[in-house]
This record gives C-alpha cells, sequence and structure tokens, in this order.
C-alpha cells in the first residue's frame, strides 16, 4: 500500500497536509480552541450549555474535512455559503446540519426562539418597580453599544459591520446574532463567535472592573428604600408585556420578530400557561442553546473564520463589553451623587443585559464587602431593563443604519 | 466629526424610546392605581350605607365619584354624602327601571300541573 493510498483512505488528514501552511495551522489551532472550550465548559469558567457542543463542533468541521466529488475540499456538515436554490435543494439532502442551518440560523429563528426563552426567566416586576431608574442605568450601559461604531470605523470596518461588533456592548448573543445576520451577512459567524466567547467572560471579568472602578467603601452601600415596593400584580406585567410588544413592534417592524419572542415570553410566564411555560424554558430553550452552539462551533471552519478582520473583531469585542462595563458604573455614580450617597454605584454594573449573569456579579460584589447589602432587586430592574434595550438598540441600528448610509 | 453625530443621534432616538417604555410603565400604574382608589371608595361607602353593590353601576354615581377624586382626601366624605342624598332622591319618584328580578323562592309541592292527575288511570 502506497502513501497516497494511505491518504486517500484517511482523508481528513490528507486534506491538512495537503492545504497552504496557514489553512493547516489555522485549522489545528480551531481543533485545539475547540478541545479546550469543552475542558473550559466543563469546569464552568465558560457557559458549558453552549461550549461543550460548540467546542466539539468546532473540533469535528476541522477535522472532518474531506475531498469532495468535485475534488474540491468540503465536509458532510454545512456549506453556509450556498445560495443557489438548485444546489442547496442538494445539499440540504447530503449535509446533516445543513437543514436546521438552513431553517432555524439563517433566518433568525434559532435567536427569536433563544429570546422567547429568556422572555420566560425574565420577571418584568422588578423593572416595573423602578422603571426610570432602571432604564436610565440600562441606557448608561450601552456605552459600548454605541462608542464602538466609531472606534470600529476607525479600524476600516464600515457603518454595518462596525454597529453588528457593537453590538456584543449589550451583551446578548441572540440580539448580536440578529443584528449581525441582518446587517453584515459576510462577516455574521466570527462576529457571533466573539460575541458569544466574551459573553462568558463576562462573569469572570467584570468583578475585576468592579474592583477597579469602585471603592471598597463605596462598594459596602446598602440601598435605601424609601418605602415597601407595592406588589406588581400579573395582570400589570401581561399589560406592560402586550403594550410594549405592539408599540415597539409599530416603531421597529424590522426587529418584530425578535420583540415579538421577547414579550410573547414574558406574555405566557404571566398568564401562568403552566404547560407552555414547562415547554419553553425545557425543551424549547435548552434544544435552541444546544443547536445555537453546535451550529457555531460548525461556523467555525478554517476557511470560513480565516478573515483578517478577526482580529480586529476580537480586539473591538472586548472594548465593547468593557465600555458597557464602564457605563453602567458611571450610572451608578450619577444615581450616588443625585441620592446623596444612598445608592450602590455596583448596581450600574447589572445594567449590561447578560440575564441574570452580571446581577450575580454586581450582588457578589456587594456581599464580599457587606453581607447584608441586598442590591438583587434593583439589581435585576436594571438587567431586564439592559434586555429591552438592547432590543430597541438593535431595532435602531436595523431600521436607521442602512438609511444613514 | 459625521460618524459621531451619527452615534449621537441614535443613542437621542435609543433614550427617548426607552424612557417612552419607562413612561408608559408610569402610565399604566397610576391608570391601575386610580381605578383601585375608585373601587376602594365604592366598597366603603357601600359598606357604610350596607347597601347592594349593584347600585353603584347608575351613571349619576359615577359623575358624583369623579367630581369627589377631583377634590382629593375630602371627596370621599363629599362623596358619601352626595351618594346618600341621590339614592333619597331616587327613592322618591315612581318610574321604574323596568328591570324584573325574579328570585328564586322555596315552594312547597303543588299537583296542579302534574301528570298523574291529568291522565285517565288504565282499568282492564
Amino acid at each position: 500500500m502506497t502513501t497516497n493510498d494511505i491518504f486517500s483512505l484517511f482523508q481528513g488528514i490528507s486534506t491538512l497536509l495537503s492545504s497552504e501552511p496557514i489553512i493547516m495551522y489555522t485549522r489545528i489551532g480551531l481543533m485545539l480552541l475547540g478541545i479546550l472550550l469543552v475542558y473550559l465548559g466543563k469546569k464552568e469558567i465558560l457557559e458549558p450549555l453552549l461550549m461543550i457542543p460548540m467546542g466539539i463542533g468546532m473540533s469535528a468541521i476541522n477535522a472532518g474535512i474531506l475531498v469532495m466529488p468535485n475534488q474540491q475540499q468540503g465536509n458532510l456538515f454545512l456549506d453556509p455559503l450556498v445560495s443557489d436554490p438548485t444546489e442547496l435543494i442538494n445539499i440540504l439532502q447530503i449535509n446533516f446540519l445543513q437543514p436546521i442551518y438552513t431553517y432555524t440560523f439563517s433566518n433568525g429563528l434559532i435567536a427569536c426562539l433563544v429570546f422567547m426563552g429568556i422572555g420566560v426567566l425574565l420577571d418584568v416586576g422588578f423593572l416595573l418597580a423602578r422603571p426610570y431608574l432602571s432604564m436610565f442605568l440600562a441606557l448608561c450601559a450601552e456605552l459600548g453599544t454605541f462608542l464602538t461604531i466609531p472606534i470600529a470605523m476607525a479600524f476600516g470596518l464600515n457603518m454595518k459591520d462596525s454597529a453588528s461588533i457593537a453590538m456584543v456592548g449589550g451583551a446578548d448573543g441572540p440580539m448580536v446574532l440578529f443584528t449581525s445576520l441582518t446587517l453584515s451577512k459576510d462577516l455574521f459567524v466570527p462576529i457571533t463567535v466573539v460575541a458569544y466567547l466574551y459573553l462568558g467572560l463576562t462573569y469572570g471579568g467584570y468583578p475585576y472592573l468592579i474592583k477597579l472602578l469602585v471603592p471598597r467603601k463605596l462598594r459596602g452601600i446598602n440601598p435605601v428604600r424609601k418605602k415597601e415596593t407595592k406588589k406588581i400584580s400579573r395582570g400589570e406585567k401581561l399589560a406592560f408585556a402586550v403594550l410594549s410588544c405592539v408599540i415597539l413592534c409599530l416603531l421597529f417592524p424590522v426587529a418584530a420578530p425578535l420583540f415579538m419572542s421577547l414579550f410573547l415570553g414574558v406574555a405566557i410566564r404571566e398568564s401562568g400557561l403552566k404547560h407552555l411555560i414547562d415547554f419553553i424554558a425545557g425543551p424549547l430553550l435548552y434544544g435552541s442553546t444546544f443547536f445555537l452552539g453546535l451550529l457555531l462551533g460548525t461556523l467555525c471552519e478554517s476557511h470560513l473564520i480565516l478573515n483578517p478582520q478577526i482580529l480586529i473583531l476580537l480586539v473591538l469585542g472586548i472594548i465593547s463589553l468593557l465600555l458597557s462595563g464602564i457605563g453602567g458604573i458611571m450610572g451608578g455614580y450619577v444615581m450616588y451623587f443625585i441620592t446623596g450617597g444612598k445608592f450602590n454605584p455596583v448596581i450600574g454594573i447589572a445594567a449590561v443585559s447578560c440575564v441574570p449573569t452580571t446581577a450575580k456579579v454586581a450582588q457578589k460584589a456587594v456581599h464580599e464587602i457587606n453581607p447584608d447589602a441586598l442590591i438583587l432587586p434593583e439589581a435585576m430592574g436594571a438587567n431586564i431593563s439592559g434586555v429591552i434595550t438592547t432590543a430597541i438598540i438593535a431595532g435602531i441600528y436595523i431600521t436607521l443604519i442602512p438609511l444613514l448610509n | 466629526m459625521k460618524i459621531l453625530l451619527q452615534v449621537l443621534y441614535m443613542y437621542a432616538v435609543a433614550a427617548a424610546i426607552s424612557f417612552f417604555v419607562a413612561f408608559l410603565i408610569k402610565a399604566l400604574f397610576v391608570f391601575i392605581k386610580r381605578r383601585e382608589q375608585r373601587k376602594n371608595m365604592f366598597a366603603r361607602i357601600t359598606e357604610e350605607l350596607s347597601l347592594p353593590k349593584s347600585w353603584f353601576s347608575s351613571s349619576s354615581v359615577e359623575s358624583i365619584i369623579k367630581e369627589a377624586e377631583s377634590l382629593g382626601k375630602e371627596g370621599e366624605i363629599f362623596a358619601a354624602i352626595s351618594f346618600a342624598l341621590h339614592l333619597y332622591q331616587k327613592e322618591m319618584h315612581d318610574n321604574e327601571n323596568l328591570r324584573i328580578t325574579i328570585n328564586k323562592a322555596v315552594k312547597p309541592y303543588s299537583p296542579w300541573s302534574s301528570k298523574i292527575y291529568s291522565t285517565t288511570p288504565w282499568r282492564r
């Protein structure tokens, strides 16, 4: 048996060795990165629900490249670049993940399903108890979502791509996916991957930002509440969800699927439809997250991911998240001065809408200094407002940026 | 500079919409709170005057309560006096409201329409 025969038998190795050096090293690097993601997921340093399917998908797609009948390199997972209808019909019958990609990912359905699941888990009562305060903090925590646009344009990206990567500052994965799918079709894979990688880091990175920006003395402040907050009834929450959904859909029809999914989740939760709540918060949310992770992993194929802009996107993603965190804390400081020192500035960082991670990070940072301090009600209100403002900003970007161009 | 202005413009739009949503929430609460206050006022007056709740459906009572609300806390007293006067006047006139109410009454057994008395017994 000759060497050629062995290589034709093990095509994964032959395609690796016959590729250009840069492709070969990228494939090896991505295989190792996939394994690392599984490890970090297992250790719960990154979100395991997403990272384990993503890591395995990333390693498998880069290992399983073979020579197709047309003598070109390809895989049996999916091909995101197919657009010709006849070719798509053929490939739907060959690539095993192609149906899920075509029918759920490329049209944003999976992002909406995840968002519906988030809606079912959200208790808008925290937001309804302090609407102005929560919205103010959420707007401050969107600093990165806006300031990253001019920075990205200075790096040479166009306005649409800049807005897509700036959405990472909103710290909401489905929103980044939805915006980048609409605004920058060429870069949505690296942008979404960067977003999901960084979102996992908020839990590890933001505590250091809090320690850096908020002195120990201020971190221990227990917010003074004037009176016992009114209990928000389910009817009030339902009315809010329905009205907000209708108004926001009316304002931004382009982002209407996102708004509808979020508020439908909230409405189902508040209507007390137990079977639907169990279905959406269970199989639908976990199923969507699993396939989202798997598809994101399999989209990290060396030919697709090898983009000269990936490094810029990595830098911009971290800048965006950092600026949002700083903006949130600045909002917290504004409230601290307005209330005459009765407000804990750490609450501001919870307005970065990574539900409920940032709220938990804020509470944990405060608890370390003052075990009696309870900031979770304010933090959750800001956190949920963050989700709504991020959706509003996604709607603004999708609607206004094509017009501004 | 142009980009910064565009970003600022988008931020202003986002802020306007977010605060509009917050305002919507507040407006919703004010509406619900006023309804609750009115409901409580009705309930208190009904209890004090020992009246059935169905009496509050008349439009004149609605207008009394609205006026009472505009007067603030003192309005409750005003509403109670006005309502008592309204009821007194209502009792004075002869016009009926044409609503027939049939109360269920317990009746002893009566054979007046019984089938057994209207048929001829079978005889062989």
